[in-house]
């Protein structure tokens, strides 16, 4: 497996508040790569920083081997980059179908294939048609005209999901997929996501709370706390990693 | 499959008033005085005015203060440019009005949407637009506080003969002509892949992001094109009204497009332009009550603003809405 993010020593400050100290990380192509730790720890910056919403103050993130450091987020997803949010993103004030058509005539603008000019009055047959299937695929389609808004929060975290895969990007990365779900949508979210990297080469990169959730995606585990790395590897030694243990699992761990 | 249904004879409705309203500005001349033809004519340029603004305002979500400044920047150019250069076709002072209102909404647009954030983006728009008032008065090639006066109607040279639109109402044909194609224009930008994309844009700026889309880029490209446009009614005008001053750069005249927007909805592309014609027609109907004209109009704005958030338009069709819903209901329990 080859290296498809590699962060380099980033340190990431606000003035008055250190955030992130010497990250290095790697994330290996079809990995499911799940970073944890106590609230505050920096994963919601270090996703950030990643993704290119922010800049790292010092150090590198290389993508494809490529330095992509000084690349905004929009940049990012050109080069196979897609993200998710803890509160799911969508356009609210338009239907299912057309948050789907406006991934996907995103993704052909990047492309630059005539489905993506600017001067189209409609979306193309094939468009509107590829829409319909996806979320056919998702068990959105009797959702098609309905406002985004008024979607349930599982459905939402799903439309979302949908969205960011319609780019059909190498490296995605999940805030806190399953925050807010039932444990049955957990489970049935573990399935999908599995599936995903398996049936569709995805990697992922992904945040999460609920431990059930953590060990049935993770592929390889990374404990954050305090802005620092203090583990990383495959998910069953990071559990049992003493350090780890008394920072992060407290006693809860023991029966895990 | 009933949504579909309901949007259609919504649409149907909303089409026969567009077609009786341009119908209504296109026979004026023949039944209205000349006072109303010219109103007439004034209000099809700020409607022009308040629809291209509202691609910016309604469509990408960025509230400027300072529009006035681009459609004064095509007003005085054309009419300078009719002085300087008498023997160009007239065309061609339109076209470089838009095009100098386009390179002032990016020069404005590169310092202004650093900030693109609500209060921010208005006052540097709003100080922006100022400057352009002041440099505008300040000058002796457009007159300064007289501005430019008696502007010529064009002659215009169709190749198979020339067409002297001095005449009678020959301009207000071609003023008719002239919005109708930009309003046209402008219609095409709002329901093609561009508008969705900038209405997706306004609703989320994260997600779209998230699409590899350059929001900063989009915002300037809405941001041009609606200055541009803007000019080009400017440049429209000033042969119409064949004097310009510079009031129409001051910051009171970049509010008339947000009173028509927020008056005749600003969610829906037709909104500004009931906004623009309904504001006309109450100034119109009380231009004899003085003193208590201003009274009237601005009662009336209070009571929309307050009263219908979503503006004539959008008011009128979330009513049609719920009408075909009960329609359709009883039609239901009938066949129940």
């Amino acid at each position: 497996m080859s290296n498809l993010l590699e962060v380099r020593g980033v340190n990431f400050a606000y003035p008055s508040l250190k955030v992130l100290t010497d990250i290095n990380l790697t994330i290996r192509e079809g990995e499911s790569h799940v970073i944890i730790g106590p609230n505050g720890a920096g994963k919601t910056t270090l996703f950030k920083v990643l993704s290119g919403e922010m800049f790292a103050k010092s150090g590198q993130v290389f993508y494809e081997g490529q330095d992509v450091s000084a690349l905004d987020a929009w940049q990012r997803v050109h080069r196979g980059i897609g993200r998710t949010f803890q509160m799911a993103r969508l356009f609210v004030e338009q239907t299912v179908l057309d948050n789907v058509i406006m991934a996907l005539e995103s993704r052909e603008r990047i492309k630059k294939t005539a489905h993506g000019r600017w001067w189209r009055l409609s979306p193309t047959k094939e468009i509107v048609e590829e829409a319909h299937l996806r979320l056919a695929e998702y068990g959105l389609l009797k959702r098609v005209d309905d406002l985004a808004a008024n979607l349930s929060h599982g459905d939402k975290k799903r439309l979302e999901l949908l969205l960011t895969l319609a780019l059909r990007p190498k490296l995605i990365m999940l805030d806190e997929p399953t925050a807010g779900m039932a444990p049955e949508d957990r489970r049935a979210a573990i399935e999908t996501i599995n599936r995903l990297r398996q049936s569709e080469g995805l990697t992922l990169l992904l945040t999460e709370h609920d431990m059930e959730v953590v060990f049935g995606l993770a592929t390889r585990l990374t404990v954050l706390n305090h802005g620092e790395i203090i583990a990383s590897g495959d998910p069953e030694e990071v559990r049992r990693d003493p350090t780890v243990r008394s920072i992060y699992f407290g006693k809860g761990a023991a029966h895990a | 499959m009933s949504r579909g249904q309901n949007t259609s004879s919504t649409t149907s409705a909303a089409n026969a008033a567009i077609l009786a309203a341009a119908l209504v500005f296109a026979t004026l001349p023949l039944w209205a005085d000349k006072g109303l033809v010219f109103l007439a004519g004034i209000v099809m340029v700020q409607i022009v005015f308040a629809v291209s603004f509202n691609l910016m305002f309604g469509l990408t979500g960025l509230v400027s203060f300072g529009q006035a400044a681009f459609f004064a920047a095509g007003a005085y150019t054309a009419a300078w440019l009719g002085r300087a250069v008498p023997e160009l076709p007239f065309l061609i002072f339109c076209l470089a009005g838009g095009l100098v209102g386009a390179l002032l909404a990016l020069l404005i647009g590169v310092v202004a949407l650093r900030r693109a954030s609500g209060i921010y983006f208005a006052i540097l728009t709003l100080a922006l637009g100022q400057l352009v008032y002041t440099l505008i008065g300040k000058s002796d090639a457009l007159g300064r506080e007289d501005g430019l006066v008696g502007i010529k109607r064009p002659v215009i040279d169709l190749f198979v003969g020339t067409l002297d639109l001095s005449i009678g109402d020959r301009y207000y044909y071609f003023l008719l002509v002239a919005c109708g194609i930009l309003l046209g224009l402008l219609w095409w930008v709002w329901h093609g892949q561009l508008g969705r994309l900038l209405a997706a844009l306004r609703q989320d700026a994260e997600r779209i992001r998230f699409f590899g889309v350059n929001v900063r880029r989009y915002r300037e490209i809405a941001f041009i094109i609606s200055g541009g446009v803007t000019a080009l009614a400017g440049a429209l005008v000033a042969p119409w009204s064949q004097i310009i001053t510079p009031a129409i750069a001051h910051w009171s005249y970049s509010a008339l497009p947000i009173l028509f927007c927020l008056l005749g909805g600003a969610s829906r592309f037709w909104g500004p332009a009931v906004g623009a014609i309904v504001f006309a027609g109450l100034e119109y109907a009380t231009r004899t009550m003085v003193g208590v004209s201003e009274l009237i109009v601005g009662g009336a704005l209070l009571v929309v603003v307050l009263a219908m958030p979503g503006g004539i338009v959008g008011t009128l069709s979330l009513l049609a809405r719920k009408l075909t819903k009960n329609g359709k209901e009883r039609l239901n329990e009938q066949s129940a």
